[in-house]
């Protein structure tokens, strides 16, 4: 904007203010009322993941359009396309996003050191940019901690989940089992409840190499491993290798065969239609779980802590890349898809959300359909640590080398030599990293 | 040769119009650069330009993060490929998924072109229906097989246990994902093979045979003799074309599997694609696709001189 018009602007807004002030009511000054409608006719391109939050928000859109007079084109993808449509277009320095989401505890490290987001504190402290009712200090420590990178606020997180343990309650009364909690207890229930020949499984879960890591993640953390010890992989340690060993005997003795092909279609398929009794996780499986449309378990269905109480937390994160056209028109959207209304909307719809004042509003305390759900879910985040995926930049890599491991354990191979040749590989990735 | 065949066809109408030789001349050579120019400029730019570009990218350093200012490297990329286990392993998946598809293929799609080579009753349906795998998607044929080889309720252990024979892993094996993916590729392509033999028999004379049944030969061995050796050429061309396609293989892998269990079923294409792709590790993924396309191109190259050996001596 020339100077010039910048100023004949400012003094126009000026007089404005001054004659409105003046004039009818005062409602503008005095009552310190946000203007929701600062950044009337600007135009937003939001890059974001299919989930079952972005169905809600799409439903929503339209509120916020006929609220501020922003428009929205919100272009959404399954998760992996979105990450290489979003690498691509930053890469390329792409100066037409105003928003993309992504999951910082899978790519946060990258993006960060990539400089593709910026910090939102000076839009947050802003009070003529951020609506009052905002209240930022609702969203839970947990959510918050998926939204921050390196120390710095790099989005605002739009729900946060965490790994949960998914059982049929009807079939472990029967057999009189308790819901089991340690490891060995639920290696115990699930050899007294796998029977093969009737095509049901006593554990169902992921072994496709790198879309298992992150499940995996509980066991290994549970167990006393870590990822990454003093920024080294720590792959072989005698706690991984017990962990390896836990989650391929589980699939291979109790679990469906070829279990080494099965992520979440696979496993929504096997156990929607009643073919396994134990399974564990992301929260958001519940949605499809106990839709009656989608699921012939719906009605038999329950929900617990993960075995060994160490689950993984992730979330969606919405944030704004440094060369964002309308910075200030894309925080007016962010704070107001992640605002307490919206966001206690989500949950009412058994999304998690990410701010206390969602789980503690009577509006979803009463109607809650759930109870043992939402016990198991906030008792999980509670407990939920951030080590779905270990703190680099090269994730991607690391979870393939790490996935091997995963399914040869499943296959019975030598799991100490498996260990041993994914360290050296890590150790080699983290090497070009550095 | 495009150049030869455009400039005599120019000659000719020219000479029918009865120029004068000058400009008959002058004619002649603007024609010979002339033609030939918009399919060289394709050729330049379809596949100079890329090859060029992957050898130029392949000496450096390429990521996100210093996409403005490529970091030039020489060498160290493919001294990287030498030490990488996971490229080695790839290689090596490649090499038998090719030996084992190509043998397959062949020894089916002759066997087919044998048996259609004979007049039976409905010989044109039958031919038909054997062609329509070729003409599948890939894509939508690796959901189906999927589905047919899942080992809880696939239709494959069915039929199996139907059988009394034991079920298969199929895909979701370690082991087993390569053989059954050495399947799913002859299901589609031996029929191409038979095609291509087909029509090779289809073109060989009668009167050798007719020599040969009247001296008392089998059908061995007059096949063994007679038919093998001369549509060794054919058979070559097959090869060919065959050993290309099954080095490059892409689809049905990712459409199936993605390279697993683990890295049970990643062969270099899919390995390549990772690299570049998914990890963004641009210029090693370049260096990586140089060997490959060395690969092939040697392969067809190797391929072509034994062709034009059998052809001489023959």
């Amino acid at each position: 904007m020339k100077p010039r018009l910048a100023v004949f602007l400012s003094v126009m807004m000026l007089l404005a203010v001054m004659f409105s002030s003046v004039g009818v009511s005062p409602s503008l000054a005095q009552e310190g009322e946000f203007d929701w409608r600062r950044y009337e006719g600007t135009t937003l391109r939001v890059l974001w993941p299919n989930t079952a939050w972005t169905d809600f928000i799409l439903e929503e859109l339209p509120a916020f359009e006929e609220l501020t007079g922003i428009d929205v084109n919100m272009e959404t993808f399954v998760e992996d396309q979105l990450r290489q449509k979003l690498t691509v277009e930053l890469i390329a320095g792409s100066d037409d996003i105003d928003i993309f989401g992504s999951m910082t505890i899978q790519e946060g490290f990258k993006y960060h050191q990539a400089g593709w987001y910026t910090t939102l504190d000076d839009l947050i402290n802003d009070p003529t940019l951020t609506n009052p009712d905002f209240d930022f200090e609702d969203f839970s420590d947990g959510a918050i901690s998926l939204a921050t990178v390196n120390g710095d606020l790099i989005g605002i997180p739009t729900y946060s989940d965490a790994q949960i343990m998914i059982y049929r309650p009807s079939i472990l009364e029967a057999a009189g089992l308790e819901v089991p909690t340690t490891f060995e207890e639920t290696e115990a229930v699930a050899a007294a409840l796998n029977d093969p020949d009737n095509d049901f499984y006593g554990w169902i879960n992921r072994g496709k190499g790198a879309a298992a890591t992150s499940v995996f993640s509980s066991v290994l953390y549970g167990m006393g491993g870590a990822w990454t010890v003093d920024g080294q992989p720590a792959i072989n340690t005698p706690e991984a290798i017990a962990a390896f060993d836990w989650w391929g005997r589980m699939l291979r003795e109790y679990g469906p065969p070829g279990a080494v092909n099965n992520s979440w279609p696979e496993n929504v398929q096997l156990f929607t239609s009643g073919k396994g009794a134990l399974w564990t996780e992301s929260g958001q499986a519940a949605a499809t779980i106990l839709d009656p449309e989608q699921s012939g378990v719906a009605d038999d269905v329950s929900f617990a802590v993960v075995p060994g109480g160490k689950p993984y937390a992730y979330g969606w994160v919405m944030s704004i890349p440094p060369n964002a056209p309308n910075r200030e028109a894309a925080w007016y959207f962010i704070q107001w898809a992640t605002s307490k209304e919206n966001s206690l909307k989500a949950k009412l719809l058994g999304i998690p959300a990410p701010r206390t004042s969602s789980w503690e509003d009577p509006a979803f305390t009463e109607n809650d359909p759930h109870p043992d759900l939402t016990a198991a879910m906030r008792e999980s985040l509670q407990l939920a640590m951030p080590y779905m995926n270990p703190h680099i930049v090269n994730v991607q890599p690391w979870r393939d080398v790490v996935g091997q491991v995963i399914v040869d354990a499943i296959e019975g191979k030598d799991i100490v030599a498996s260990a041993n040749a994914a360290q050296a590989q890590l150790e080699e990735l983290l090497k070009q990293e550095q | 040769m495009a150049q030869s065949v455009f400039g005599r066809q120019l000659n000719s109408f020219i000479s029918a119009r009865r120029l004068k030789t000058s400009s008959l001349r002058r004619g002649r050579l603007i024609a010979s650069w002339l033609f030939p120019l918009p399919a060289i400029l394709v050729v330049a730019v379809m596949l100079a330009y890329p090859v060029g570009y992957t050898v130029w990218l392949s000496l450096h350093d390429l990521s996100p993060f210093n996409l403005e200012n490529p970091e030039w490297i020489g060498t160290e990329n493919y001294a990287a490929l030498l030490k990488d286990t996971r490229f080695h392993a790839a290689l090596e998946r490649t090499a038998y998924f090719t030996l084992g598809a190509l043998a397959l293929q062949v020894a089916l799609g002759l066997g087919m072109a044998l048996l259609f080579n004979h007049n039976f009753v409905g010989r044109g349906v039958v031919r038909t229906l054997f062609l329509l795998p070729m003409v599948a998607t890939p894509v939508a044929m690796s959901l189906i097989w999927m589905l047919i080889l899942n080992p809880v309720d696939g239709v494959a252990n069915w039929i199996l246990e139907t059988l009394g024979l034991p079920p298969q892993l199929w895909l979701n094996s370690a082991d087993s994902v390569l053989p059954t993916l050495i399947l799913m590729d002859t299901w589609q392509w031996s029929p191409l093979v038979m095609l291509m033999i087909l029509a090779g028999m289809t073109a060989l004379p009668h009167e050798p045979f007719e020599a040969a049944a009247i001296d008392g030969a089998s059908w061995w061995q007059s096949f063994r003799f007679l038919m093998l050796p001369m549509l060794r050429p054919t058979i070559m061309v097959a090869l060919m074309f065959r050993s290309i396609d099954c080095l490059k293989t892409f689809d049905i892998i990712y459409g199936t599997t993605q390279g697993g269990p683990g890295f049970a079923s990643e062969t270099l294409n899919l390995y390549i694609y990772k690299t570049g792709f998914d990890y963004f590790r641009l210029g090693y993924a370049a260096a990586a696709l140089v060997v490959f396309f060395t690969l092939v191109l040697s392969v067809s190259l190797l391929l072509i001189i034994l062709r034009r050996r059998t052809e001489a001596a023959a």
